[in-house]
């Protein structure tokens, strides 16, 4: 009855207003001119370094980003962390600059200089405005080539992290994204921490950070982005003057196809004061230079690549269960990982999760319709002039080319490659790529309030937070 | 003041060999725009920018839960959810459809003061957007079903954002009591009771109340001719009438603290916390200008007084942070600490307290407010490079300063900011009967 008199009391409210006038009839788009990825050059220097420059005007800023070709996955064996906290330590001093002098002087311009690293990379950003564009360069390639990682900082930083961890050891979306990288790729480096834990990081030497800086921290195996406010020329000039003296070296390669699904689990990390449960199905899937990527790709977006996809669209559109609910990959050199995240409140943690394993197995057993799977490409394609806005996405698209060795017409085929992809090709990819009864099973939360309803499931191993040892696949000491 | 020992930095850089242009500071370019009345009050802002296909859309609505009644906390931001459920010829869901198979986003937030929709997309579907943004201001239709079920995600938002991260509810706690009267009191997401108590009824008397053309803007930056947005414009919103009563605001006026509040509990929060809150007047104040600047001398990058006393220096905590909330009423000046494993509450209190002090006894340093105001420059060019950062601007603009050209004007207020100003505000806020202090502790271990 409500429901009814509202929608009158709206209709009335619109004939007082436009007496005559019919309500415009709803428009159709004109048809959208093909947008190009901005023109860009690529230079290789003596030493290896390859360069990317392009042009862009809209702001008198430059954003410069040096990837190099190492990361977490590059760490010793029993030792995560090393990658990052050679990272963390670039921008705390150097042979002619502290710490305190190097955010002293970035600060001082208002310009930013950062350097971290994640899985399979590490990146140095920098952006100024163009007025200080020379001391981007100068303090990046000071960072780069000449820290000094010193013991008070190395200590400072192990405090640091220490504390943030044990912070983040509290979170039960940290722990359960942490968890499910550990027990989907088993004892693989990828499913490492890639920041440490709390076993690992106070037994980080200085020796172990130099070591890998002078191993891995080489032209040869990194690329430099520079995009902004500066003609192709003279990007080119000034990377040849501040990076052309770095030193190439021979850098040991490490066999990222050996990662793949350590087999199906289901993990539940018992937080009995949490009031929500968080959710992780998923598992390995291919390399992100794999041809069927693309198709991979789509039927994520399909599952649950936004608010549209089949994820959010059941659990939260349709049954309020969820905030959100979305699938995404997890891009690897080797394998990477197809998963779906949602949270729930505990007493519905049963429902939800067999509404996730449903809607997978549903993408492999039948066919998508051909418009649901039309929008989805739709909007791959679509989005791609929104990714390409700002100075810093352009000069992430370059780097993230470089990084995966995706060849230099990636960016101009995309979108072809992307609306190549048909219902059999989405069909045949979720049959081979993705198994519900295959997935790996994290939830992190209130066991006793949720664990009868998966006794269907199979076998469930239940870890207390407080035994939770992220060093071992085991799970546990 | 500021010029010249920015030049010689520039002078030292340029001296090294091979560099073979020289380069003007860059200042921010200023946001051109044009802006409209139309007969039914509502306002219309446009931008111009071809530089990508792409346009962004923003339709501000100056309601947020400050304008809430009683017993109804967290209800304007449980509208915003309902706005996406569907209109009289827009299925539920539907506008997210459309913008999203388009390759567009969409979405929405509320804070105390406005609700803002805004969706970015391809530049070719601009009418279609208005279209569907027109058809949800004439004529919002949702279902009780439909009601209760999003109800239900809200619940869902709260439970993620406030009561299962270890420091969710911290925030809130600040707020509870920091303010006696004025509904800043309570936090946008509102309380489950107050969730639970919303009725059907008030979606209908909400929206005919706040979702009215004169108390909207819009605007719209990207690709596109003004003109002709402008007429889309008028010929899908003209036919909405204006309101038919005066907009119900809450008046209300926060009594003068007198003494300080210290609220202190026990929780299993992984390390110990503490959040500090100091009354400020509100947003385009003049007071606001050599606050922010001082926040930053505070706490912004690693070369702050902040960071490099307390994190770096002492080691006392794992975050440290001195940061205004401006809002179209007074708020809070925060300062907020995550304590190192092992650093006691008393110890980061009386250091970050310190560092508030200093500014009230000690005129801050020439080097140090060039750099905030040089933090500035770079904030305005760096944060209005996309065309939603630009709409966001412009909307902030007109609708919390009633005056879209406050968007440029306030940079220039910033760079006029002096040492005195900031001692000054300092002094006039920084004081301890103008504190509220909550802190956690987790509980002692060993029982």
């Amino acid at each position: 009855m409500r429901v009814h008199k509202f929608i009158l009391a709206s209709i009335l409210l619109f004939i007082v207003s436009t007496a005559s006038a019919q309500r415009p009839a709803p428009p159709e788009p004109q048809p959208l001119a093909k947008v190009s990825f901005p023109a860009y050059q690529t230079r290789k220097l003596p030493n290896g370094l390859t360069v990317y420059a392009l042009e862009h005007h809209e702001q008198p800023t430059v954003a410069l980003r040096l990837l190099i070709t190492a990361g977490a996955v590059n760490d010793p064996n029993e030792l995560p962390g090393v990658a990052s906290m050679t990272a963390d330590l670039l921008t705390e001093g150097t042979k002619t600059r502290k710490a305190t002098e190097i955010a002293e002087t970035i600060d001082q311009v208002g310009a930013s200089l950062s350097a971290a690293a994640d899985m399979e990379s590490t990146i140095v950003n920098a952006s100024a405005l163009t007025d200080s564009v020379d001391l981007a360069f100068e303090l990046m390639t000071d960072v780069v080539m000449n820290p000094t990682f010193e013991e008070e900082e190395l200590a400072r930083l192990k405090e640091q992290a220490l504390s943030g961890l044990t912070a983040a050891m509290e979170d039960p979306d940290f722990i359960a994204d942490a968890v499910f990288d550990r027990v989907v790729y088993g004892s693989h480096s990828y499913g490492h921490m890639a920041d440490g834990t709390l076993e690992s990081i106070p037994k980080v030497k200085r020796a172990d950070i130099v070591k890998f800086h002078e191993t891995f921290y080489a032209p040869n195996i990194s690329a430099l982005a520079i995009v902004g406010d500066l003609k192709p020329e003279e990007a080119f000039k000034m990377a040849e003057r501040w990076f052309g003296n770095w030193k190439q070296r021979t850098v040991p390669r490490i066999d990222v196809a050996a990662a793949k699904s350590a087999g199906r689990r289901i993990v539940v990390i018992d937080k009995p004061d949490a009031v929500q449960t968080e959710i992780r199905v998923g598992q390995t899937t291919v390399a992100r230079k794999d041809p069927d990527y693309f198709s991979v790709l789509v039927s994520s977006y399909i599952l649950g690549g936004s608010s549209q996809g089949r994820l959010n669209q059941v659990l939260r559109q349709e049954r309020g269960l969820t905030y959100g609910a979305y699938a995404s990959i997890k891009p690897r050199k080797g394998p990477g990982v197809f998963y779906s995240v949602t949270d729930t409140r505990t007493d519905k943690t049963g429902e939800a999760l067999q509404l996730v394993i449903d809607e997978i197995q549903k993408l492999r057993s039948q066919t998508v319709p051909e418009p649901e799977a039309r929008d989805a490409k739709n909007f791959i394609i679509g989005s791609f002039p929104l990714s390409i806005e700002l100075p810093g996405d352009l000069a992430t698209r370059l780097t993230t080319i470089f990084l995966y060795e995706l060849g230099d017409t990636y960016l101009e085929t995309f979108r072809d490659r992307i609306a190549a992809v048909s219902t059999a090709d989405i069909r045949r990819v979720s049959n081979d790529k993705l198994t519900a009864a295959g997935a790996t099973i994290v939830l992190v939360g209130n066991a006793s309030g949720f664990k009868s309803s998966l006794e269907k499931l199979g076998k469930v191993e239940v870890v207390s937070i407080q035994d939770l040892d992220l060093n071992t696949p085991a799970l546990k000491r | 003041m500021r010029l010249p020992s920015f030049l010689i930095v520039a002078v030292l850089v340029l001296s090294v060999p091979g560099s073979a242009f020289q380069k003007l500071p860059s200042t921010p370019h200023s946001l051109d725009y044009k802006e409209t009345v139309l007969p039914n009050g509502l306002r219309v802002i446009t931008h111009e920018d071809h530089s990508t296909p792409v346009i962004d859309f923003q339709i501000w609505y100056h309601v947020g839960s400050k304008d809430e009644k009683a017993g109804r906390t967290g209800f304007a931001h449980l509208f915003e959810h309902l706005m996406f459920q569907g209109s009289a010829h827009v299925k539920p869901d539907e506008h997210d459809k459309i913008i999203t198979s388009a390759g567009g986003t969409s979405n929405a937030y509320t804070n105390d003061d406005v609700t803002v929709y805004y969706q970015t997309f391809p530049a070719n579907y601009l009418e279609k957007v208005i279209w569907l943004e027109a058809d949800r201001m004439a004529s919002l239709n949702v279902s009780e079903e439909i009601f209760k079920r999003e109800r239900e995600v809200v619940k869902e938002e709260r439970l993620t954002r406030v009561e299962n991260p270890p420091y969710g509810d911290l925030v809130e706690q600040l707020y509870a009591a920091a303010f006696e009267e004025h509904p800043y009191r309570h936090t946008t997401i509102g309380s489950m009771a107050d969730l639970n108590a919303a009725t059907i009824q008030d979606v209908r008397d909400f929206f005919k109340t706040y979702y009215v053309p004169d108390n909207a803007t819009i605007v719209i930056s990207g690709d596109f001719a003004p003109e002709t947005a402008l007429d889309m414009v008028k010929n899908h919103f003209g036919g909405i009438p204006k309101s038919q009563q005066a907009i119900s605001r809450n008046n209300v006026q926060e009594p003068r603290q007198q003494k300080e509040k210290r609220n202190s509990r026990s929780k299993p929060v992984p390390l110990p916390a503490y959040v500090a809150g100091y009354h400020i007047p509100q947003d385009g104040h003049p007071d606001a200008y050599p606050l922010t600047i001082a926040s930053m001398i505070l706490s912004q990058g690693h070369s702050s007084r902040i960071y490099r006393s307390i994190v770096y220096d002492k080691q006392l905590a794992v975050e440290a942070q001195a940061s205004a909330n401006f809002t179209e009423d007074p708020n809070l000046f925060f300062s907020v600490l995550i304590m190192n494993r092992g650093a006691s509450i008393e110890e980061g209190e009386k250091a970050i307290n310190e560092e508030l002090m200093k500014l009230t006894t000690e005129p801050v340093t020439d080097k140090e407010l060039e750099k905030a105001k040089n933090s500035i420059r770079s904030d305005y060019t760096f944060g209005r490079q996309s065309v939603h950062q630009k709409g966001q601007a412009l909307g902030h603009g007109a609708t919390i300063h009633n005056s879209v050209a406050s968007a440029n004007r306030e940079y220039d207020l910033f760079m006029k900011v002096t040492k005195e100003d900031i001692m000054r505000v300092a002094k006039a806020y920084f004081r301890p009967e103008n504190r509220t202090v909550v802190i956690v502790n987790p509980p002692r271990r060993g029982n």
